[in-house]
């Protein structure tokens, strides 16, 4: 016998409808169990029912709490990222000012060689000036010589050296 | 510079020293003025200190000068300590001395020399030149009259172009 045979027999076609029938007969018997059960249940239940609402309760005012936490938790964490590129922002810019700070540090003393520089051209020019403005080209001379005394003195001082000075340049023309 | 020992702590010196300088290829060499060096009595006395030196012309000290400086030549015993380290002397006032040096190119008698120094320094160059001419003339005259003495003539100076310098030294 093939299946197909057998699908369409009487004897299956029966045992199937059997099955149907003790399916739906129970399904209605179970509906009417669980009503039963609900009812019987329902006067026990009541006094678990409001403990239940206040564990519930509770639990809402924990989650709640829960919250707020979470919620602060959230802030001071993006408080800290702030702070966090802040300080950041902070040491950038602090190696900038160092940066700057040695620039103008090594500035500073390049202009300070400078200076110096120039301070000692200015002495020799000044020098110059003043060998210029004493030199004579007429032939004659006249030689002023300052601190008499305090020349004198040296020779007090200091018998074993010569005392000399020198007059500006005399330009024979 | 070598000093003078008989100088030394008694006198002040003055010395000439010829300088190297940037037109002594056509200088004239040796150098051969008389150089004359005054120390102004600064009173109205004028008793000015005078002393000339003419070059040694053999001297290495007026030849042309192949170091920076040549060595010194003047006179050691230009003028006794004592004079300037008296009080109150007359070449010492408000602690300063003036020594006026001069190169003779023109053969200036000796004479002339204390009129020449007595003139106001202040003067333009031209009328100093000026008035000694004319003084000059004047003892010319003078002398002529006397007929005592030569005037000195004056010799068609060579000009000549040179540095130097002077250096006073006490010993």
């Amino acid at each position: 016998m093939n299946t197909q045979e057998h699908l369409l027999s009487e004897q299956h076609q029966r045992v199937l409808l059997q099955l149907v029938t003790r399916k739906s007969l129970h399904s209605i018997n179970g509906t009417d169990d669980q009503q039963l059960t609900t009812s019987h249940t329902t006067i026990s239940d009541e006094t678990s029912h409001t403990n239940l609402q206040q564990l519930y309760e509770t639990l809402e005012l924990l989650v709640g709490g829960i919250q707020a936490l979470n919620d602060d938790t959230q802030r001071i964490t993006s408080d800290a990222l702030h702070y966090q590129n802040t300080l950041e922002f902070l040491s950038e810019e602090q190696s900038k000012v160092k940066v700057a700070i040695q620039e103008t540090n090594s500035f500073l003393n390049a202009h300070k060689s400078n200076q110096q520089i120039l301070e000692q051209d200015l002495a020799s020019m000044q020098q110059q000036i003043e060998d210029m403005k004493n030199t004579s080209y007429d032939g004659t001379l006249m030689w002023k010589i300052t601190n008499v005394q305090q020349k004198i003195g040296m020779l007090n001082i200091d018998f074993s050296n010569q005392i000399s000075f020198e007059t500006p340049l005399l330009v024979l023309e | 510079m070598a000093g003078d020992g008989n100088a030394r702590r008694t006198h002040m010196s003055i010395f000439f020293v010829l300088m190297r300088g940037e037109y002594d290829a056509v200088l004239h060499f040796p150098f051969s003025f008389k150089v004359s060096f005054c120390l102004f009595d600064q009173t109205t006395q004028q008793r000015h200190i005078i002393d000339s030196f003419r070059p040694d012309i053999k001297s290495n000290s007026f030849q042309r000068p192949r170091s920076d400086m040549n060595i010194a030549s003047g006179i050691p015993k230009f003028l006794p300590l004592t004079m300037i380290q008296q009080d109150n002397n007359p070449y010492v006032r408000d602690d300063a001395m003036f020594i006026k040096i001069l190169v003779d190119f023109g053969n200036i008698p000796k004479t002339v020399l204390p009129y020449i120094l007595s003139l106001n320094p202040g003067l333009p160059i031209l009328i100093q030149e000026e008035c000694i001419k004319r003084e000059l003339a004047k003892r010319a005259q003078g002398d002529l009259l006397n007929a005592s003495q030569m005037t000195k003539t004056t010799q068609g100076d060579v000009r000549a172009n040179e540095n130097a310098t002077t250096e006073n030294m006490i010993q």
